[in-house]
């Protein structure tokens, strides 16, 4: 108190230190990486306590909400329903669904490439750095594989198509939009780069939260997939799973909440300080506890699509057959018919699911499927039928198999957000059959529509000196 | 400094020599009014220390110098009088009844000013100009008090406080309050920490003369609180009892009945079915009356409100294809949320205090107990307070000084202002009129129409009726569910819940005083706000949404604040001139604790604290500190009490800015000319005219955090048990304080006797300002502070008071105050920011709305329609896009039904007013007073989001406004319509003045837009009191002093273009959904002994 000195003046926050600190040992930097995990699965990231914002799980509901194979019950409390009803696109504000996958990913990118520019200084074991530097190229390239899914009409056919703004340094430096040939190039190099990295480093990894080789190799499968790069696809995809067993029937019907499970590949592990409650992803999918899931928001999958799920299958079990009234909400009462509940948690602290085996399987099988193996396709769905209906397999070949291939991936990952990429990948159009048309505003959309593609927020454009109103293209 | 000494020396020197001649002058002084002498007057040669004082019959003698040819003739209650002597040995005078408030001594920055004397602008609101208002904080009583202050509605929420922005609005993203200063110094407390009734005065510093001497906290203006003081002479002790009682100033919307709102629901269901689903009329009709699914279940319009069915016939012969109610149902119960969740809620507020002294100390001393009941079921607070304020002239050379308040509060409240289900205020409005309070048996149900009681015979509450089963016509028992708040009900849960604020807080000024030597003082200053508030969030176990487990949160947070300051002040006449300075140094040290902590798992309820929970959800801790360092001066001069010059400078350096950039100097210069001190102003109808100016820089540092210019990480981003952080912010080296240059001019007078007041004109120029820059989202981050920006406000203010009756018995009196300011962006980091309802644009106001444009509903479907500007197209079917990369209009504007998509948004005004104020009129009448104080506000914009939410296109479970039943509900005649092009080229008819078509699901129909905007006039009749004081003989009977009864009213009425809204709430003229304010009817009584 009343001193004239200059150190009277100098204060520091207590709940932030200096990028100095982080960035002293590879303890600091790790600390950096794991603040990109958690931001995967925060809530509030536009900061408005919207209870449809908590990160990577809310894009993949978007995603699925936007396709074919996921039906609202009703309004209820009216989440998501602008999705759903593709009527929220023209929205470019700040409190938009563009701006949550836009804010969240560059928020991934930013601080990866933080990390990227600053880990190679910092003190600590060469193989230590180059894990973290692995990492951070993986997640900075997942984020621009889930912009360019969104903001730009899929791969093949659109390389020179406008996507998103190629940001690979944390400058300040304004960039114009790049295509979607660049940006693609960017994952690829990203991941060849994290990939090689993660074997010099070789380490393990803490926990399934942290992203790893196989986690990278299946994120180049899944961009090689949308490239139709049918040889990375397979092979990536192979290696992305090995040593992964696909779930048991206990565990396919277990909720999809524990991490633990063999077959998940990455996964949060959320404990009761991290769950979010209402705001978060379980609650808008388990019909079965008290949750906007069952306030109305039940999602349900079309008629049509159930009935192609044999009574033998485990899959089958994840919704509620019509009639049956055994399924009870927490109200005692029966929960609506195709209602799903495989999204289901005894307890807020329920892990959010990432990637698994069954994906890497699918992959495989669609991506030799497409290249004429129909051989290693086989085996691949195969194994996906035999662990979910045993005794089913199947021995198409061809267009048929190709189209088996999809079916299974539509059951077998339903819910999991890919509804709309699927749609986009294989340029097929948006086909609502047995939805309620009062519910659903938009019923069908041609293939390739530009509805399914997000915009760029007007914030960005207005901000950025490279981009003008001319670059938002429909 | 040796300069310096032989000035003074010299002054000295020259004085002494002069006192060595001189001529004797001798003479009578009388009054004006009754012509009779006065004894007791002072009588002195100006600029020198040679004086008398009149004898009882008023006469006086005096030696006057030679060199000297002015005598000043003073009294209290008098015009001071400076006569020359012009060679005369006898001087007689009469002096003039002083008109009131001419002279009053008011509190400045640093110090005291007498009025008459002062160059800048500032205006002294005294105790008996608030005495009548019966609020809990000082921020509600300025409403309409005086020029240039404007006031948010302070929310009826018990210790809320209210919002002030004095002379426009400073700043864009950095803070536009006011610096608060009590007793002298800065307050770090809270407002609701002062006892309203320990107020002596309040005073308003608007100009940079004024407030310059805060520095960098002192851009917005200052509002300087001074508590009581003892005054010498007797003891007095005052009791003060007040009783109220509180209802909603403004009443809720008026919102559509149980009947008419079956029949909506089932129009806006039968549209969807037409517009959205594409059936047919006929159908959509049959199916809203009578749908069904496979099933068996029904889908028609009471199975849409989820089976709720308020009347006593079968479900399926409620509402006719016809859409019109069954003419024979009867209500089986009735809308009571409002009844149940709303109460008049009492107030009670004691107050007793003492003061007095002798001519080297004095004391006041108090203590006060409110309880004070919200309008809502379980919103209260409860205060102590107790204060104790004291001076003691230790020594001639040594004064000592104290004033210390602690005060003890305690709210209960609930969460407002936002949309959700806790919110009483949004929960009873939005809820639709069908859905029942208490569970009830329905139709076909034994006990139909009664209410369902629990194994005690209770009635229990309807929780949205999922845990029920309803007929639902066709045989079926259906699940009930609440289209909204399908779990909740607040009614039920609110006795449960509790959200409550425990204050204690401490704030005590004290200062020595050392006379060095004669008008030097060295005068030290140390003042501590200690403020400890613990909150308690906890839902219960039973129901809503933490049924079944319970949830807790505790908070503490401890606030200390300290300022030290040394001044060193010295005052000099001599000759017709006179000196005041001043030379300070300050430091102020803030430092806050916080810790809080979420548990969750009871096994019962009963006990909150987090204990009993099972498992924690959570738990925080930080500490912040934010450090100011301040060196000052300033000097008065004025020359024969005709010329006023000051000038201040200050130097602050802080904390929140980078090491380089942390110092920063404000400073102001003004005059003033007391006009009517000039002899040929000598008239008799002026009693004083002043002119006056003044200029100087004030600085801003607030609201942008302790630490802006770091580049940090935020902690506890931790993945699940690793610990882990997230980029936060980029380090900020250049960023300093935002600049507001304040140029004021004015003229104060007073005359015939009667009239008195002042018409200011200023300019304040916000630059640098603290901005948060929208970054591309692309860099990662949102936004980044830089002084970037401009502001203006211009405005005039005038003030008046006219004594219109002043007879013996009789007098009346007026007070008024008007302000028009005009609020213009300067200068912006970017051609046009939009944020929320607002466009940002350099000539625009910071309040300027930008919406979409309602053009009116489709003649043909009911439609509503919005504008949008013509994109030219080139030959290919592209959009031309001009040099800046925009695409060029065509000037023509067409319809469209999508304005998410194709819509255009467009300007529709400013949220600010054209001009605002207040008028008193006071009567007395034999000990009798009434005083009716009425504000208004005219002009600017109002965006009413309450009523746009009741005027939704039929969001099932909804209310609606009674608007909705004179909208489009069948193809209008569209003959006389205007017509216009649609997007694709068809031309349409519409109707402006109709609201659109209801249809559940299509939210273009109440796309926010300028059809939900009003204008923002309003008028207040914000406080009638009508007073008795008791003849001092009677009180004398019964052992007082003094007696006052009176009784009062508090925001008797809002006179609002749209009934319903309150266009106070928020400077930027948008509507929150917030806690009521209150009209309170008030009985007192005050007894002095």
């Amino acid at each position: 108190m009343g001193s004239c000195s200059e150190e009277y003046l100098d204060t520091a926050p207590t709940d932030a230190v200096s990028k100095d600190v982080i960035f002293e040992t590879t303890e600091g930097a790790e600390v950096a990486m794991n603040g990109i995990y958690r931001w995967m699965y925060s809530w509030n990231q536009l900061g408005n306590g919207r209870h449809d914002d908590w990160g990577y799980r809310t894009l993949g509901l978007k995603a699925d909400l936007m396709g074919h194979d996921m039906k609202v019950y009703s309004r209820g409390y009216g989440w998501f329903i602008t999705d759903y009803n593709y009527t929220g696109r023209g929205q470019v504000t700040d409190n938009s669904t563009a701006s949550i996958s836009y804010n969240l990913n560059y928020d991934i990118i930013y601080n990866s490439n933080v990390i990227i520019e600053e880990v190679d200084e910092v003190m600590g074991e060469q193989y230590e750095r180059d894990w973290l530097k692995a990492q951070a190229l993986t997640t900075r390239a997942h984020a621009y594989l889930w912009l360019a899914q969104y903001h730009a009409p899929t791969y093949v056919g659109n390389e020179s198509a406008p996507c998103v703004p190629l940001k690979l340094e944390s400058s300040e430096e304004h960039m114009g939009i790049s295509t979607v040939g660049e940006v693609y190039d960017a994952i690829v190099k990203d991941l060849d780069d994290a990939i090689a990295l993660f074997s010099s480093a070789g380490v393990g990894r803490p926990a399934k939260s942290y992203v790893d080789i196989q986690v990278a190799q299946g994120i180049r499968a899944r961009a090689a997939l949308n490239m139709e790069d049918w040889t990375s696809a397979i092979s990536m995809a192979q290696a992305a799973r090995a040593g992964y067993p696909l779930m048991s029937n206990d565990e396919m019907t277990g909720g999809f909440n524990d991490f633990s499970v063999g077959e998940w590949m990455w996964g949060f592990d959320i404990n009761d300080e991290q769950s979010t409650i209402y705001a978060s992803w379980f609650s808008h999918m388990d019909p079965l506890r008290l949750s906007y899931a069952s306030l109305g928001l039940q999602k349900q999958m079309p008629q049509y699509l159930y009935d192609t799920i044999p009574d033998t299958d485990i899959r089958r079990a994840l919704f509620v057959e019509p009639g049956d009234t055994t399924v009870l909400d927490p109200w005692g009462t029966p929960v609506p018919g195709l209602v799903s509940y495989k999204f289901t948690t005894p307890s807020w602290a329920a892990d959010y699911i990432m990637m698994r085996a069954a994906e890497m399987y699918l992959i495989e099988a669609e991506a030799a499927a497409e290249a004429g193996q129909d051989g290693v396709a086989q085996a691949a769905v195969n194994a996906i039928l035999e662990a979910r209906d045993p005794g089913s397999s199947t021995s198409s070949t061809g267009d048929a198999l190709v189209q088996e291939i999809r079916l299974q991936r539509r059951l077998e990952l339903w819910g999991e957000g890919f509804g709309l990429f699927d749609i986009k990948r294989w340029k097929i159009p948006l086909d609502r059959t047995d939805h309620d048309p009062t519910l659903c505003l938009t019923t069908d959309l041609d293939a390739n529509s530009y509805m399914f593609n997000w915009r760029v927020p007007q914030y960005e454009i207005d901000a950025n000196d490279m981009i003008t109103d001319a670059d938002q293209v429909d | 400094m040796k300069r310096l000494t032989i000035l003074l020396a010299f002054f000295v020197l020259t004085g002494a020599f002069l006192y060595a001649q001189g001529v004797q002058i001798t003479g009578t002084v009388t009054g004006a009014d009754e012509g009779i002498a006065l004894p007791g007057v002072s009588v002195v040669v100006q600029g020198t220390t040679i004086g008398s004082v009149t004898d009882f019959e008023g006469k006086y003698s005096i030696t006057v110098p030679e060199s000297s040819n002015v005598l000043i003739f003073s009294f209290v209650g008098m015009r001071t009088a400076q006569v020359a002597v012009d060679s005369r040995t006898v001087i007689d005078i009469v002096l003039e009844t002083d008109a009131v408030g001419i002279d009053e001594v008011m509190v400045v920055a640093y110090g005291t000013a007498k009025k008459s004397s002062f160059t800048g602008s500032a205006e002294n609101i005294s105790r008996d100009k608030i005495d009548n208002i019966q609020a809990t904080s000082v921020s509600k009583m300025l409403e309409g008090t005086t020029a240039g202050v404007q006031v948010t509605t302070a929310s009826g929420q018990p210790g809320s406080n209210a919002t002030i922005r004095i002379r426009g609005i400073g700043s864009i993203n950095a803070s536009s309050d006011p610096l608060y200063v009590v007793d002298g110094v800065p307050y770090g407390g809270d407002l609701n920490s002062i006892n309203p009734d320990d107020i002596e005065s309040i005073t308003v510093l608007k100009d940079a003369t004024a407030a310059a001497l805060y520095g960098a906290r002192g851009a917005n203006g200052v509002i300087v609180i001074t508590t009581s003081r003892g005054k010498s002479g007797k003891m007095e002790l005052e009791v003060k009892v007040r009783h109220g009682w509180s209802d909603r100033a403004i009443d809720e919307y008026p919102r559509i009945e149980q009947g008419q709102y079956y029949e909506k629901t089932w129009e806006a269901y039968r549209n969807s079915l037409v517009y959205g689903a594409g059936m047919s009329m006929a159908d959509a009709n049959q199916g809203a009356s009578y749908g069904q699914d496979g099933d068996g279940n029904s889908n028609n319009t009471v199975a849409q409100l989820g089976n709720y069915n308020a009347y006593d016939v079968n479900p399926t012969q409620l509402i006719g294809t016809d859409g019109k109610l069954n003419a024979n149902a009867n209500l089986l119960y009735p809308n009571e949320w409002e009844d149940v969740l709303f109460r008049v809620a009492k107030k009670m507020d004691y107050n007793i205090n003492v003061n007095g002294g002798d001519d080297n100390s004095n004391y006041y001393i108090s203590l006060g107990y409110l309880n004070e009941e919200g309008l809502m079921e379980h919103s209260d607070m409860t205060r102590f307070t107790g204060r104790v304020n004291a001076d003691s002239q230790v020594k001639k050379w040594l004064k000592i000084g104290l004033s210390a308040n602690a005060v003890s509060y305690k709210t209960n409240n609930f969460s407002d202002g936002n949309s959700t289900t806790s919110n009483p205020f949004f929960f009873s409005r939005v809820m639709g009129p069908v859905f029942p309070v208490y569970a009830y048996n329905t139709w076909n149900q034994p006990g139909e129409g009664s209410i369902i009681t629990d194994s005690d015979g209770n009635a229990t509450y309807d929780f949205g009726a999922a845990d029920m089963t309803f007929d639902n016509g066709y045989g079926n028992s259906v699940p009930g569910l609440r289209p909204y708040a399908g779990t909740f009900n607040l009614a039920g849960s609110l006795s449960l819940d509790e959200r409550s604020t425990l204050v204690d807080a401490v704030s005590a000024r004290t200062y020595t005083d050392f006379a060095i030597l004669p008008g030097l003082h060295l005068r030290m200053n140390l003042s501590v706000d200690f403020n400890g508030t613990s909150g308690t969030t906890y839902q219960n176990s039973t129901y809503g949404d933490a049924a079944g487990y319970g949830r807790i949160t505790k908070n503490y947070g401890r606030r200390m604040v300290y300022t030290l300051n040394q001044l060193l002040t010295y005052n000099k006449s001599f000759g017709l001139h006179s000196m005041d300075l001043l030379a300070g140094h300050e430091n102020y040290s803030y430092n806050f604790n916080y810790l809080t902590a979420t548990r969750t798992g009871f096994p019962f309820e009963g006990i909150r604290e987090l204990a009993p929970a099972s498992t924690g959800e959570g738990s925080n801790s930080y500490e912040n500190n934010d450090r100011i360092e301040s060196f000052l001066g300033r000097v008065n001069y004025d020359y024969n009490d005709k010329y006023y010059v000051s000038a201040s400078i200050r130097t602050d350096g802080s904390s929140r800015f980078h090491p380089d950039t942390r110092w920063g100097t404000f400073w102001s210069l003004g005059g003033s000319w007391r006009l009517s001190e000039e002899s040929f102003m000598q008239v008799d109808w002026i009693n004083s005219l002043k002119v006056k100016a003044s200029y100087g820089v004030q600085g801003n540092n607030n609201g942008i955090g302790f630490y802006p210019w770091q580049g940090l990480y935020s902690l506890g981003y931790d993945n699940n048990v690793y610990s882990g952080a997230l980029a936060n912010s980029l380090e900020l080296a250049e960023l300093m304080w935002e600049e507001n240059s304040n140029f004021n001019t004015g003229v104060e007078f007073a005359l015939f006797n009667r009239l008195r007041g002042s018409v200011e004109y200023f300019i304040r120029g916000s630059k640098n300002l603290l901005f948060e820059v929208p970054q591309p989202r692309s860099l990662g981050i949102d936004s980044k502070w830089q002084n970037i920006g401009g502001m203006e406000n211009k405005g005039i203010e005038v003030i008046l008071n006219a004594d219109v009756i002043s007879a013996e018995d009789f007098r009346w009196n007026i007070d008024f105050n008007i302000t028009h300011y005009k609020n213009v962006l300067t200068e912006l980091p970017q051609e046009e920011i939009i944020a929320g309802s607002k466009k940002l644009m350099v000539g625009k106001s910071v309040y300027e709305f930008f919406t979409w444009e309602y053009a009116g509903a489709n003649a043909e479907t009911g439609a509503a329609l919005y504008w949008f500007d013509e994109i030219e197209v080139d030959g290919d079917g592209e959009q031309v896009i001009d040099d800046d990369g925009k695409p060029v209009k065509t000037g023509t504007r067409l319809l469209t039904e999508d304005p998410g998509g194709e819509g255009d948004r467009y300007y529709h005004g400013t949220s600010i007013p054209d001009f605002f104020g207040g008028i008193t009129n006071s009567f007395y009448y034999k000990g009798f007073d009434l005083s009716i104080f009425l504000t208004y506000s005219v002009g600017g914009q109002f965006m009413d989001y309450n009523y746009q939410w009741l005027m939704r296109e039929g969001d099932l479970g909804f209310a609606w406004h009674t608007d909705i039943l004179d909208g489009w509900t069948e193809p209008l005649d569209a003959g006389g319509l205007p017509t216009a092009e649609m997007g694709d080229g068809t031309t349409v008819s519409y109707d402006p003045n109709t609201i659109p078509r209801v249809e559940v699901g299509n939210t273009d129909l109440r796309y926010t837009s300028n059809r939900f905007m009003f204008d923002a006039s309003y008028f207040n009749i914000r406080n009638i009191t009508l007073g008795y004081n008791l003849p001092k003989n009677a009180a004398r009977k019964i052992g007082a002093s003094g007696l006052r009864v009176f009784v009062t009213a508090d925001n008797l009425y809002i006179w609002t273009q749209n009934p319903g809204m309150d266009p106070r709430q928020d400077f930027a003229g948008t509507a929150a959904t917030a806690y009521s304010p209150i009209k309170t009817y008030t009985v007192g009584l005050n007894v002095k002994f």
